[in-house]
């Protein structure tokens, strides 16, 4: 029963477009109020403030910080510029420098709406100018924005590892690690359907939209060794984040929350030191910025967890995972139903309420199954990481329209192909857990 | 007024975040070059951590800047976007009123009992102001932000019947 209008409230008012965060603190607060009187809505500041003050969670600014540094002090522009003098001149070589340094950039940042943000802004035209036309360059981006969440470092796995927590201890850095291999392969995928989708033009006599040559032809001499040198020297700054990062993480130096502190520093020290793009009265902008990226994120951690608690101490979580094992005790089928639901969720609500909803029902039913919480940890993110990029509540899609100047509507026919991409990755996770496992088992990563 | 609240908002939010990043990064240097932890930095930067969530979270209703599912509504018609523009209002003023009150509850609570925090030793009601305060902020940003959206509306609605 509470269960119910837990849920339903919470439904109802997703639908009637109330934000997210406060949707779920008003189903929470209300159903406490239903079920255990006024005085229980206490528990909604105690829960609230509980959840947001927690440690392993400071990662979460932090990063977030670093990610717009490195936008302010030209870090991502220079990445860009290197990535373009090496591969750009290939024939189709625009969509590979879009792949590669979102998956680089998302090595820095953690977030794939702000991966989004940072690279959109150059890389969209460049594709428009290459020949794509603007609905599928905007697709293109909103979808290799989302590798932003599984590559590490990754604030998607740290609020899995905080939820999974309550349960199962899983540990961030395996996590982490575990997400490499399946971030390359989904950008992998999205090379692929943007080859699908110009071949396709190509043969259907298509032209880009606007552009007077189609993407083919497009070709630019080859670089000179001197060039990418250059290049090489000019990006090498940025290019060591990710080493710092995860080889401070790995090495044992650093918690992901240090490690993310050091990030910001490191940032601020080659934007104001070496490329001196970095003005002292950028600092307010940036850290405004960031407490804003982080505030809409917490909110929705804090609201979320109340939610979560009412789950939990309700024995819903119970209940519908029982009722789940009930129907069929089949692991190939349960795992697909689970990615059925998490699929059609992730289109209406985003990654951090999904963990904080769906868990505490889920886990348990993955433990009974004998699955290893990294490897749910893994294709959990991927499915959420399409739903990032999934019409009609796609973050990344927005951040993308806006940048490119299309429609919400131009841009959700032109995703379709990435969507589908996307979903061949996940099965292949969902079945094949070696994917996930392979490489943190080989570096000895617990 | 709205110019004032932003510069209060701004700046508790910018001085936060940079003393949780200083203070967080002085604990790295002093842990791995002087091997010496300090564990009292922890209390002050999550404690900070939710000053930024509710200062930010009130910034963020002010640009709307906190995602939603808004197909239905921009499809609905002008009459059914006021309704649903009011119930917006309304269920986030609830959210925020309670948070409000409740925080208040919280901080006198804490304030009754003299509680220090852990490791620093310092009035934990102090820190514990950043919820209901914050809180505050997000009510009066609210309302600020559903007013001036139900004005627009009702004027576009005057401007085409």
């Amino acid at each position: 029963m509470t269960g119910w209008i837990l849920f339903g409230l919470f439904a109802v008012l997703l639908l009637a477009n109330v934000p997210i965060a406060v949707a779920l603190a008003a189903a929470a607060g209300i159903t406490l109020v239903v079920t255990n009187g006024f005085s229980s809505l206490s528990l909604l500041t105690d829960i609230m403030y509980a959840s947001t003050a927690k440690f392993t969670l400071l990662a979460i600014p932090f990063f977030i910080l670093a990610g717009v540094i490195m936008e302010y002090a030209g870090i991502s522009r220079r990445l860009i510029h290197f990535a373009d003098v090496c591969i750009g001149h290939r024939k189709g070589g625009i969509v590979l420098v879009t792949v590669f340094t979102a998956i680089f950039f998302a090595a820095i940042s953690g977030s794939g709406p702000a991966t989004v943000a940072a690279l959109g802004t150059i890389l969209i035209p460049a594709l428009v100018k290459n020949g794509y036309p603007k609905a599928t360059a905007a697709g293109l981006l909103a979808s290799s924005g989302s590798i932003g969440i599984i590559i590490p470092p990754s604030i998607a796995f740290i609020v899995f590892a905080v939820v999974a927590g309550d349960q199962i201890p899983v540990s961030v850095g395996r996590l982490f690690i575990a997400g490499i291999v399946p971030g390359l392969m989904l950008g992998l995928s999205f090379i692929v359907a943007t080859m699908y989708v110009m071949n396709r033009r190509e043969k259907a006599g298509m032209k880009g939209l606007g552009a007077t040559e189609s993407a083919a032809t497009v070709v630019r001499e080859k670089p000179s060794l001197k060039e990418i040198f250059k290049a090489f020297i000019d990006a090498f700054w940025g290019l060591m984040i990710p080493v710092i990062i995860l080889g401070g993480i790995y090495g044992g130096v650093f918690t992901p929350t240090e490690a993310a502190v050091v990030a910001v520093f490191y940032g601020l020290a080659i934007g104001f030191l070496v490329y001196r793009d970095l003005k002292l009265k950028d600092m307010y902008k940036i850290l405004v910025d960031s407490g804003i990226q982080t505030a809409v994120i917490m909110l929705i951690v804090s609201s979320a967890s109340v939610f979560a608690y009412i789950i939990t101490t309700e024995q819903i979580a119970k209940s519908i995972s029982s009722m789940l094992l009930s129907i069929t005790e089949s692991k190939i089928l349960i795992l697909m139903m689970v990615n059925i639901l998490l699929l059609v969720a992730g289109a209406f609500i985003d990654a951090i309420s999904a963990y904080y909803l769906f868990l505490p029902i889920l886990l348990p039913v993955m433990l009974h199954l004998g699955v290893d919480p990294t490897v749910f940890g893994v294709f959990m993110t991927v499915n959420l990481a399409i739903g990032l990029f999934t019409p009609p509540v796609g973050v990344n899609l927005y951040v993308a329209c806006g940048l490119a100047k299309v429609s919400i509507k131009e841009i959700s026919s032109a995703v379709g192909p990435f969507i589908l991409a996307g979903i061949v990755v996940l099965i292949l996770l969902t079945y094949f857990p070696i994917f996930s496992t392979w490489l943190p088992d080989l570096l000895g990563v617990k | 007024m709205s110019k004032l609240l932003e510069k209060i908002e701004f700046s508790i939010l910018a001085l936060s975040l940079a003393i949780m990043c200083i203070v967080a990064f002085v604990n790295v240097i002093s842990r791995y070059f002087l091997s010496h932890s300090l564990a009292f930095t922890e209390e002050i930067t999550i404690n900070l951590f939710v000053v930024v969530t509710f200062m930010g979270a009130a910034v963020g209703i002010h640009r709307k800047g906190h995602l939603g599912f808004n197909l239905l509504f921009e499809n609905a018609g002008r009459q059914m976007q006021m309704v649903l523009l009011l119930f917006i209002g309304l269920v986030t003023t609830f959210v925020f009123l309670s948070l409000t009150y409740y925080g208040v509850d919280m901080v006198l609570f804490q304030k009754q009992l003299n509680q220090m925090t852990p490791a620093l030793g310092w009035p934990q009601w102090i820190f514990s102001l950043g919820l209901p305060v914050g809180s505050l902020f997000c009510l009066i940003r609210t309302l600020q932000v559903t007013w001036q959206e139900a004005k627009t509306l009702a004027k576009e609605g005057g401007a085409v019947s």
